[in-house]
């Protein structure tokens, strides 16, 4: 195809022009690409609306419940759930087996949203504060076994040598014990409690994060820009801070998001097996302790507790894995 | 010369790859003649696609990649007797799958993982044999000992037995080109075998490479980024920037006769012992260009010292330099102002064409 | 090779000794009395049934005796459980059903959760992919008390399909609900990795060269990618095996199994200390025992490890 070109095109250009291929590179923000890879997975978004809407429900539900947790009435025992609204369709209208139930205890004017337990208490209620303590004790010990787990972590990588072996030993011996193990012993030897329930869970939780940032540190530690920075003389505990600290971030977090769920469901485990909350505190394992016997006749009493931690324990896996993901895109 | 047979010739293909932050173009209309007998070398920097270029010629695809335009025509001598060409990009999978091992083997470029660590060579060797040829027991044992042998391998009953990982570097790579043998292919691709190896050993699985090449008459497809492989290795050069072909000629004529500024890049950036040691390494300016973007014009003009105006605006045809020789810059065409080669380039091919006078002899 | 096996033993062997004297010593700082009514009884009674029992000695001296009197089979006798009942023979049955209600359960778990996994990487991006990325993500995240009571409510008690409680004397068909819900999470975590192993060997190096050689699709999936996605499983047992473990205690008392994990919640809520520890000690060495046979496993699989060159 010949075009006639004019004569001018020919020349030599003149203009300065190879900067025009840096400008490409620039403008680019980490954080904002982890968000956005993030938000773009559906799992983890709607994850993100799950947790909110639970805690939100944990901290306000039992604030304007008109019943305490702990609000004995037996004479208003095992009541189904009645939800004023859906009652007028048919589903939740307090009957059971056609009978009112409520009408039978003198209950009309009460509304129990989710039924009331074998003690009449109100089980909506129960189920939220519950929801709280199972959180609040999930949160303690996930936090601090953050804390502990990284500094073994990042001490025992980062100096290795004898300190390294030594720390890893007892890794070994501590991990080998299941930790339901540990944990069912302490709770025998400490007796069960809020504080020492948080404390048992503690004790095992750490190994798990020590270990991942152990890996992360090892895989740095040889990195170049390690040794440019040792090099220069920068003190070990600043290049621990400043230049493997920070490399490690993401996977810490990605690990604590995981180690929430886990801990939620110890403590709803050990509640099951007898170990948990003392009454009349409700967390959701001991709920589901209580109710399962009667899980036939009384489906609703376990059903509660158990759909809330299912959907709690889901949406922080979801929201853990869409977190791991964004951090670090494998072939999807 | 008696004229060969072009046994492959590959026409405007174009490949993108779909990505997170959109479609990459990395190929953009690239044409290759492989004849019968010949070694094809295809030169780049990383990232120029010829990689890419040469995988579509096994069907080697990822799952994100769109194959844009291009057709590959294959000719070989079926397992009947017959001569026959066919266009790979239009092959069914089937009948792919009985080309590839068979008629056109790959090499590639990682030694240490290309083989799979649980399986023992005798196995890995083996695999093409049973399934093109249709070898069994003996003759199958025969053949893989004789293709161990080929490449240099001292005993090779024993390294049957053995797994990739008690192997070496350099001895997992003959076990790839063995492999890549075993049906005796028509067609070589070799995807930088050597690049990943020391340099020692880099000369000696060269030198297999042409040595088998030589005797067994296959034709080469050669792809590194290492100028001076070419010149040992290479009969025919292409030289490939950003998806794109920019010149292709004979050794010769690329190597004493280059005309595109980037060939002249690349031929001045090869360090080499023998000059004046107050002479400055030469590179290349700035960075080859996102290939998320269209490119307007050509494509090196960026980074070209001898960029026209034109450069900006319109792609360069290609210009015929003769019968076997062409590039795609606007300084070949008649109304651009005479540039020559940088001086010290000139230099060195005048060196070059003192000492190494048995350029020519192959 | 021996030696790998051989060193792997020494370990475990002093860890499990190790783990026994950590249980021990915990044990003896267990508050509350070992004996029933103990409030009611004169001082003078509670020194000598210590001394009977032989609670009197010094620590150490305990230890030796109980690791002694162990490996004879005497795990010393029930304090208020079942007063003076062996408690070898308490654990005997429970044991046989424990372990093999949770062996099932791994066992199917790790079969299903391969074939789905296996599945769901050669069909990337399909609708079995979409189903298979569900059960995954609902099979590790929810605990085995909903899979349990699901299922024991939906196919037991509604459409009465499956018993909903333990029969001895029925033990395949009442075992199904409870191996089912105990399988889920082993079934999940297996189908993921598996399927992200997949994926991943599938696009390595030697998958490329394989498929250059013209092998046809099955041959490369199976002789190829099969082996070493095999080979990547068997290292993430271990932590399956732990959620075996504590599902299997939610299992036994929802189901009402007369497995070891009730009869270990019993002991827990009357302080029956000799229980308590052989059962915790009972939990270790299985634990202990089934890592020991995954490494050697993966020892024998993995050429690398098993000739003497070792890894890369």
């Amino acid at each position: 195809m010949e075009k006639t070109v004019s004569e001018e095109g020919f020349r030599l250009c003149t203009k300065a022009h190879d900067e025009v291929a840096e400008k490409e590179y620039a403008d680019y923000s980490y954080a904002k690409e982890i968000a956005g890879r993030f938000l773009a997975n559906k799992g983890a978004a709607i994850s993100l609306i799950i947790i909110a809407t639970i805690v939100v429900m944990a901290i306000v539900a039992p604030m304007i419940s008109p019943y305490a947790y702990d609000d004995v009435q037996t004479q208003y025992n095992n009541l189904p759930p009645r939800i004023p609204g859906l009652e007028q369709i048919g589903i939740f209208d307090g009957t059971s087996d056609g009978v009112d139930l409520y009408a039978q205890k003198g209950a009309s004017d009460q509304y129990h949203f989710f039924g009331t337990d074998s003690l009449g208490r109100d089980i909506w209620t129960r189920v939220w504060s519950g929801t709280r303590i199972s959180l609040t004790i999930a949160l303690w010990a996930v936090v601090i076994d953050v804390f502990i787990g990284v500094a073994y972590g990042l001490i025992s990588g980062y100096f290795g040598g004898k300190v390294d072996i030594v720390l890893q030993r007892i890794t070994e011996v501590l991990s080998s014990i299941p930790q339901l193990v540990i944990v069912t012993l302490m709770l025998v030897v400490m007796k069960p409690g809020l504080q020492n329930i948080i404390v048992a869970l503690i004790i095992t939780g750490w190994i798990d994060m020590s270990r991942i940032v152990r890996a992360q540190v090892l895989r740095l530690k040889s990195q170049e820009f390690v040794l440019a920075a040792r090099t220069l003389g920068v003190s070990a505990w600043n290049i621990i801070f400043r230049e493997i600290l920070p490399n490690t971030l993401a996977q810490i977090i990605v690990t604590f998001m995981f180690s929430i769920p886990n801990a939620i469901f110890l403590e709803a485990f050990l509640a099951f097996v007898g170990l948990g909350v003392p009454a009349p505190l409700a967390s959701l394992g001991s709920m589901i302790n209580d109710g399962y016997k009667s899980a036939m006749t009384y489906p609703y009493m376990v059903v509660a507790p158990v759909v809330v931690l299912a959907i709690l324990m889901l949406g922080f896996n979801l929201f853990a894995d869409g977190l791991r993901d964004a951090v670090d895109p494998d072939a999807q | 010369m008696a004229e060969k047979e072009c046994i492959l010739r590959m026409r405007d293909m174009a490949i993108s790859f779909k990505t997170a932050n959109g479609l990459v173009k990395a190929v953009r209309g690239t044409d290759l003649n492989v004849f019968k007998g010949e070694t094809v070398a295809i030169v780049g920097e990383s990232g120029s696609g010829k990689s890419v270029t040469v995988k579509q010629i096994m069907g080697i695809r990822s799952a994100n990649e769109v194959v844009e335009s291009g057709s590959i025509e294959f000719t070989y001598i079926d397992d009947g007797g017959a001569k026959r060409t066919v266009d790979i990009m239009k092959l069914s999978e089937r009948e792919l799958t009985s080309l590839k091992g068979n008629h056109i083997a790959m090499v590639f470029q990682d030694p240490l993982t290309s083989l799979d660590p649980t399986m023992n060579i005798g196995r890995q060797l083996s695999e093409s044999i049973v399934a093109h040829l249709h070898l069994e027991g003996e003759a199958l044992h025969a053949r893989c000992v004789e293709l161990l042998d080929l490449v240099g391998i001292t005993d090779p009953e024993a390294r049957l037995r053995s797994y990739p990982h008690q192997l070496s570097g350099g001895m997992r790579q003959r076990v790839v080109i063995a492999i890549a043998l075993s049906c005796n292919p028509d067609l070589l691709i070799c995807d930088e075998p050597t690049t990943a190896l020391d340099v020692t050993i880099q000369a000696r699985i060269l030198q297999l490479i042409i040595d088998l090449q030589r005797r067994m008459g296959i034709s080469v497809i050669f792809i590194t980024h290492n100028l001076g492989v070419v010149a040992k290795v290479a009969d025919y050069v292409n030289v490939m920037y950003a998806g794109k072909v920019i010149e292709a000629g004979t050794i010769d004529d690329v190597f004493f006769d280059p005309r595109h500024p980037y060939t002249w890049g690349l031929l001045s950036s090869m360090p080499s012992v023998s000059v004046d040691r107050s002479e400055r390494l030469y590179t290349i300016h700035g960075n080859p260009p996102n290939m998320l973007n269209d490119i307007v014009g050509d494509a090196f003009a960026p980074r070209n010292p001898y960029a026209l105006d034109m450069d900006f605006e319109q792609e360069p045809p290609r210009f015929v330099v003769n019968e076997h020789h062409w590039a795609a810059t606007w300084l070949l065409d008649p109304r651009a102002p005479k540039v020559e080669m940088p001086s010290q380039l000139k230099g060195r091919i005048a060196l070059m064409k003192t000492e190494g006078g048995g350029e020519s002899d192959r | 090779m021996k030696k790998y096996v051989a060193k792997r033993l020494a370990i475990s062997v002093m860890t499990l000794l190790i783990i026994l004297f950590v249980l021990f010593l915990m044990l003896s700082f267990m508050p509350g009395s070992p004996f029933n009514n103990e409030e009611k009884m004169s001082p003078d009674q509670i020194a000598q049934l210590k001394a009977y029992y032989g609670l009197d000695k010094p620590v150490l001296e305990r230890f030796v005796i109980y690791v002694f009197n162990m490996l004879h089979g005497d795990f010393g006798v029930s304090y208020n459980i079942q007063t003076n009942m062996p408690i070898a023979q308490m654990i005997g049955g429970r044991l046989a059903i424990t372990v093999g209600i949770g062996l099932e359960a791994g066992v199917l778990g790790a079969l299903v959760g391969l074939v789905l996994g296996v599945i769901a990487a050669l069909r990337r991006h399909t609708a079995w992919d979409s189903a298979a990325t569900v059960i995954a993500v609902l099979g590790v995240s929810l605990p085995s008390f909903v899979f349990a009571l699901g299922l024991s409510y939906f196919l037991g008690y509604r459409l009465k399909l499956f018993p909903i409680l333990f029969d001895t004397s029925a033990p395949l068909s009442s075992s199904v609900l409870p191996v089912i819900a105990l399988s889920m999470f082993t079934l999940a975590s297996v189908e993921r990795y598996t399927r992200s192993e997949m994926v991943s060997i599938m696009e390595s190096d030697y998958m490329m060269l394989a498929q250059s050689k013209g092998l046809p699709k099955a041959k490369l999936v199976i002789n190829h990618a099969l082996r070493n996605t095999l080979i990547s499983v068997i290292t993430v047992l271990a932590p399956l095996l732990v959620n075996l473990m504590t599902g299997s205690l939610v299992i036994e008392k929802i189901f009402s199994i007369p497995g070891l994990g009730s009869l270990y919640i019993t002991a827990i809520q009357s302080n029956d200390y000799n229980v308590v520890l052989a059962i915790s000690f009972i939990y270790s060495v299985i634990f202990i025992l089934t890592m020991l046979l995954v490494d050697i496993l993966y020892g024998v699989i993995d050429p690398r490890i098993r000739l003497a060159g070792g890894r890369d």
